[in-house]
């Protein structure tokens, strides 16, 4: 059993929306249904002024609170500690969408169901794709993706260097870090 | 009296182009008036559809007039069908693309069917082209021995094409068929009829063949139920 | 035909007539099928197919995955130079366009003012009339073309035009690239050259943002400078989103560049930070524009830039100290491209300064990569079109301007004018993007004939007589596209999905189709697959081997640093001193020139800026869902104001101010920010689509170029899209 987590440098980031677009398009998701959510932040004043881009998408918590409220069992974290919506168990409350506090769900316009990122490498919808599609797809290569057990890939070794954390300390037991 | 197969396929062919001969020859007055009474025999006359209609089934039926469930202006403009020059202009200005007056009868463009992360419909959606009930017709069509229409290629799910599968179904014996089909197809008509609407007086008579065909839908399936 | 077959033919049994089925044959309820359907794929047709993304003029090379005809996943190809195996977002966003309700399906004639479709016959024989009857009158240079460059367009447009005679063949350049292309064209003798980013100690960007208006190959190589310490610095208004990759934001004042560029020169040469001996051997005017520089001292600069002169005298030693691998990069619209009357005289001082920094072909600065063409192709297959006799309208109005790109917004007052009687657009939304578009449609409702060639209804479309509906990019094989560089390559955009709306036609075909109908078709009888094949055999490639490639590098060709250039100038030298520019009217070597508008006394006046986000290109993307759904999200529309400004205005966060001058007024929410100079309202350049007919960008946002007066830089030919004053008001205060 692998615990598969993700690193995001927003020191990298452009703020482009690339990843949202292509996930968006490799996952076959609406126009107005994305994955990603961007947080933009300004410090200092004119002319000293620092821009962050923070992309914010389902932070596959360990202690989801989307799982505990969800009340058919739709919401729920499958193999490989990924949190998974079985589309077909959702009845559309939404409950899911007011406990996540990252406020990362969003509902499928057509179906009325809710879906998130979905680390689609390894998700089980469409067997997956060869990597998640945010990482390659990111210009900047900001994105790098893995199994957190394992101290000897890339994603563990880039949280030790740059001590990335999640972007809301232990509010959740998130497995996306953040370089900020 | 027309069978509702001809009555379908009439109503099919008011939403497509058809030669100046064809609809002079449709949309003259007896044959008109014919093909009226036979569509208001099966709008009134739920359980019908398909049946053969004997003159003494066709006497037992319901046979209020047709101003019972259409406005006054509807039925005017249902009695008196475009001319051939008028139909011709109508589709030049809104059965075209890309129009601020476009309102193309093609299911794609108003309706969502599409399920939540089905790689094989990755762009489906409201107002694109080529929808999943775009794959079906297709696929539809194929399995029933036919091809799609090349000039239909970007709308296999036309109304016309949508009500001439009605009209086949039936005249092959077809009716449970074509019922599922009438309320798996239809129901994106009372979208589609905003859109009419929206283009004022001038769309009467095709805002008036969707009322028809909604309350033809309604009324065949009701009894279904 | 009897009554009652008439009556019952059917549209499925085509001309059998009346059909029918097998009762209980084949018959498969939708719910049936898509449940089937969800279960096994294995029936389904995949395959993929290389093309070049057309979300911008980039053009990057990508494998689209086609399951059951339909486009769904997009990767980007990783031979391709301009994008590196990452396309940006607007290539995902934008490749819906094909399946998009706004696809015009059929030709349209305008009819009582609303568009009605009729058949490609009626629309070819009336325009070819049009065209005859025009040519008769007043020759063919009453005709003109206007298309925004893509591989078949480019070709064919131009051949079309050439065929009946005329020379008038303009892209958008004059609302893009071209003062900055015409300014360096006079120092360096060439319209481009790259900046070696990735390989420089220092690089800086005027006007110019990498993470905004992205080339995926450009982001990598700041990133990778970036990460090796490079030192990076972004002049700009705007602290654009490239701060991520720079060490540095100048916010100078908008439209003063030129002043920021020769008070660094001066710092250069008065301190002696430049190579004499390279000067001397490379060079002519020299000592005259030395002369010129001695006032332009880093604190009078200090006055007209908002910079202040320590920093001035701190960027042009840095600069000096890190030559040759230095240089200020070409930048593209944004500063200079087409923006101010300033505008060719500010990309000439630009390269005048590379020019002292000894930057040229040297590793790390700026180089002049190699490029491959097509060779010549068999004469039978492909006959030569004479020249046309004339000159392309402007030529001599504009005597700065470039031959190849041509001042369009010339020719459009022109037809304003009588003069030029027949206009054609290509994949062009003049009106929307080139200059004021009340003027030029002005100008173009007083053509005798006007066709636009698109694949949406742009403000162009409606302004014209007839619109011919093209297939999107991804439905047909292109011309090869041929990319210069370090290492030249050839990319092809080969047809991903099949025509989607049966009565629309690419390109390729409109222009042969037209040319026979305007009695030229001699020069036409091959099809673009004969064209393509032929073009890259003189390379040494064949079509189907390119097909399988996608793109193929010319190793061979590879580029070499330290080899100084050919000067292709009229001294054979880099020239700091013009007699061109002397003869347009300019001083001969570069000075100081202020931009035309100016901003009155008053707390409500601002100069109105433009300049790209990363989601959409100009107008063209607007009307992609995807695409507007991140503008409408995110609240992109807003126009940027500073916040020290703001406050004195009474202005905060999301509040609606009216934005006026004498053109145009309009409200929109402002986005209170310190990201900008004072002096500046940033306006982005991509909304305010006033074609209803496009819906899902109409009504969104303020059209920058509504509020810009229509104007033309003199010599130079660029539209002075950021000559506009506006003044701002909180709405209801």
């Amino acid at each position: 059993m692998a615990r598969y987590g993700m690193l995001i440098d927003t020191t990298k980031c452009i703020g482009c929306y690339t990843c949202r677009l292509a996930c968006q398009r490799q996952n076959g998701l609406e126009p107005d249904e994305a994955f990603v959510r961007f947080e933009d932040r300004e410090t200092g004043t004119y002319p000293q002024v620092g821009v962050e881009h923070v992309p914010l998408q389902c932070m596959h918590c360990e202690d989801a609170p989307c799982t505990k409220v969800c009340p058919t069992g739709a919401a729920h974290i499958g193999t490989d500690g990924i949190v998974q919506v079985d589309q077909g168990r959702c009845i559309g409350c939404l409950y899911c969408m007011a406990a996540c506090p990252y406020q990362v769900r969003v509902r499928n316009s057509k179906t009325g169901a809710v879906d998130k990122c979905r680390f689609c490498h390894v998700s089980n919808y469409e067997n997956g794709t060869e990597m998640c599609t945010c990482v390659t797809a990111c210009p900047t290569h900001a994105r790098i993706f893995g199994d957190l057990d394992d101290p000897d890939c890339e994603l563990v070794k880039e949280i030790n260097r740059t001590h990335a954390a999640p972007i809301a300390g232990d509010l959740t037991k998130s497995k996306v870090f953040y370089v900020r | 009296m027309l069978d509702d197969a001809a009555v379908f396929s009439i109503l099919s062919k008011c939403f497509a182009p058809v030669d100046k001969a064809e609809w002079e020859n449709l949309s003259a007055r007896e044959a008109w008036a014919e093909f009226l009474d036979g569509a208001r025999f099966i709008l009134q006359n739920g359980g019908s559809l398909g049946l053969d209609k004997s003159p003494a089934d066709y006497r037992r039926g319901n046979h209020a007039p047709l101003q019972d469930f259409l406005s006054e202006c509807e039925v005017c403009a249902l009695f008196c069908p475009p001319t051939y020059e008028e139909k011709r202009q109508f589709a030049a200005r809104h059965f075209t693309g890309g129009l601020p007056e476009s309102a193309l009868p093609i299911e794609s463009l108003y309706v969502n069917t599409a399920k939540a992360g089905d790689l094989l419909s990755p762009v489906d959606g409201k107002g694109m082209y080529l929808g999943i009930s775009a794959r079906y017709m297709s696929a539809l069509a194929e399995r029933l021995g036919f091809g799609i229409p090349s000039e239909f290629s970007d709308c296999p799910d036309h109304l016309a094409l949508e009500l001439d599968v009605v009209a086949v179904l039936l005249r092959s014996g077809m009716v449970d068929e074509a019922r599922t089909f009438l309320s798996e197809r239809f129901n994106w008509l009372t979208t589609y009829r905003r859109r009419l609407i929206n283009l004022g007086s001038e769309a009467n008579f095709y805002v008036c063949l969707c009322d028809l065909l909604i309350g033809i839908v309604a009324e065949q399936l009701e009894d279904v139920a | 035909m009897s009554e009652n077959a008439i009556t019952r033919r059917s549209f499925l049994a085509g001309s059998a007539g009346v059909a029918a089925v097998a009762a209980g044959a084949g018959f498969l309820s939708f719910n049936a099928w898509e449940q089937a359907d969800a279960r096994g794929t294995s029936d389904i047709d995949h395959y993929t197919a290389h093309s070049l993304c057309n979300s911008c003029s980039s053009k990057c090379g990508f494998t689209g995955y086609v399951v059951d005809g339909k486009l769904g996943k997009m990767i980007g190809d990783a031979n391709h130079p301009n994008c590196e195996g990452t396309l940006c977002g607007r290539g995902y966003g934008f490749a819906s366009i094909a399946y998009n309700e706004d696809r015009l399906t059929d030709p349209l004639k305008k009819n009582g003012g609303k568009f009605e479709k009729i058949t490609w016959d009626q629309a070819y024989s009336e325009i070819a009339e049009k065209v005859k009857a025009i040519i008769d009158e007043k020759g063919p240079q009453a005709l003109a073309m206007v298309q925004d460059p893509r591989p078949s367009g480019s070709y064919y447009t131009k051949r079309f035009m050439t065929a009946l005679g005329s020379a008038n063949v303009y892209t958008h350049g004059a609302a893009c690239n071209m003062s900055k292309n015409a300014g360096f064209t006079q120092v360096i003798g060439t319209g481009d050259f790259t900046s070696d980013v990735a390989n420089s100690k220092m690089t800086m960007f005027i006007g110019r943002s990498y993470a905004d208006a992205i080339k995926p190959s450009q982001l990598h190589a700041m990133q990778k400078a970036h990460e090796n310490g490079a030192e990076l610095v972004i002049v700009d208004p705007r602290l654009n989103n490239s701060i991520a990759f720079a060490d540095e934001w100048v916010p100078i004042n908008p439209g003063t560049d030129l002043a920021f560029i020769l008070a660094m020169a001066h710092v250069v040469v008065h301190n002696k930070l430049y190579d004499a001996s390279y000067i001397a051997e490379n060079t002519v005017g020299f000592e005259e524009w030395a002369d010129y520089l001695k006032d332009c001292t880093p604190a009078w600069a200090e006055e007209i830039t908002g910079i202040s002169k320590d920093t001035i005298e701190r960027l042009a030693t840095d600069l000096a100290t890190a030559a040759p691998a230095a240089s200020i990069e070409p930048s593209w619209r944004g500063a200079y491209g087409c923006s101010y009357a300033n505008s060719g005289e500010t990309a000439r001082a630009v390269c005048c300064f590379n020019t002292l920094l000894g930057c040229w072909n040297q590793e790390g600065g700026a180089f002049f990569g190699n490029s491959v063409k097509a060779g010549d192709l068999d004469k039978e297959k492909f006959p030569s079109v004479p020249k046309p006799e004339g000159k392309i309208a402007g030529a001599d109005e504009y005597p700065l301007s470039l031959a190849g790109m041509g001042v369009n917004v010339y020719a459009a007052e022109l037809a304003k004018k009588g003069e030029i009687k027949g206009m054609f657009f290509y994949n062009s939304n003049m009106v929307a993007g080139y200059s004021n578009p009340k003027y030029l449609e002005d100008c173009l409702s007083n053509l005798e004939l006007s066709v636009a060639i698109d694949i949406q209804m742009t403000e162009t479309c409606q302004a014209c007589d007839y619109v011919l509906p093209d297939t999107t990019y991804l439905e047909r094989l292109e011309a090869p596209e041929f990319i210069g560089g370090k290492i030249p390559a050839v990319s092809l955009r080969d047809q991903v999905i099949e025509k989607i709306h049966p009565n629309t036609k690419p390109v390729d075909e409109i222009f042969t189709e037209l040319a026979e109908a305007c009695g030229v078709g001699e020069y036409f009888q091959f099809t673009v697959e004969e064209l393509a094949d032929a073009q890259l055999r003189t390379v040494g490639l064949t079509l189907d081997g390119l097909r399988v490639a996608g793109t193929a590098r010319f190793p061979e060709k590879t580029f070499k640093f330290g080899k100084t250039p050919t000067w292709k100038t009229p001294t054979g030298k880099i020239q700091f001193s013009s007699d061109a520019c002397h003869a347009a009217g300019y001083p001969s070597v570069p000075q100081w020139t202020e931009p035309v508008a100016s901003v009155p006394e008053g707390d409500g006046y601002f100069r109105l800026i433009g300049g790209k986000q990363a989601v959409h290109t100009h107008t063209q993307t607007a009307n992609v869902p995807a695409l507007m759904n991140i503008s409408k999200q995110y609240n992109l529309d807003r126009v940027w104001i500073n916040a020290s400004r703001a406050a004195k205005l009474g202005i905060s966060e999301g509040d609606e101010v009216e934005i006026s001058n004498d053109e145009a007024k309009g409200t929109a929410k402002a986005h209170v920010t310190e990201r900008i100079n004072p002096e500046a309202l940033y306006m982005p350049s991509h909304y305010g689509c006033s074609s209803k007919d496009e819906k899902t960008a109409y009504g969104f946002g303020l059209r920058q170029m509504d509020f810009v007066p229509f104007r033309i830089e003199p010599g130079y030919g660029g539209i002075c899209s950021q000559e506009a004053i506006v003044s701002v008001r909180k709405v209801g205060a």
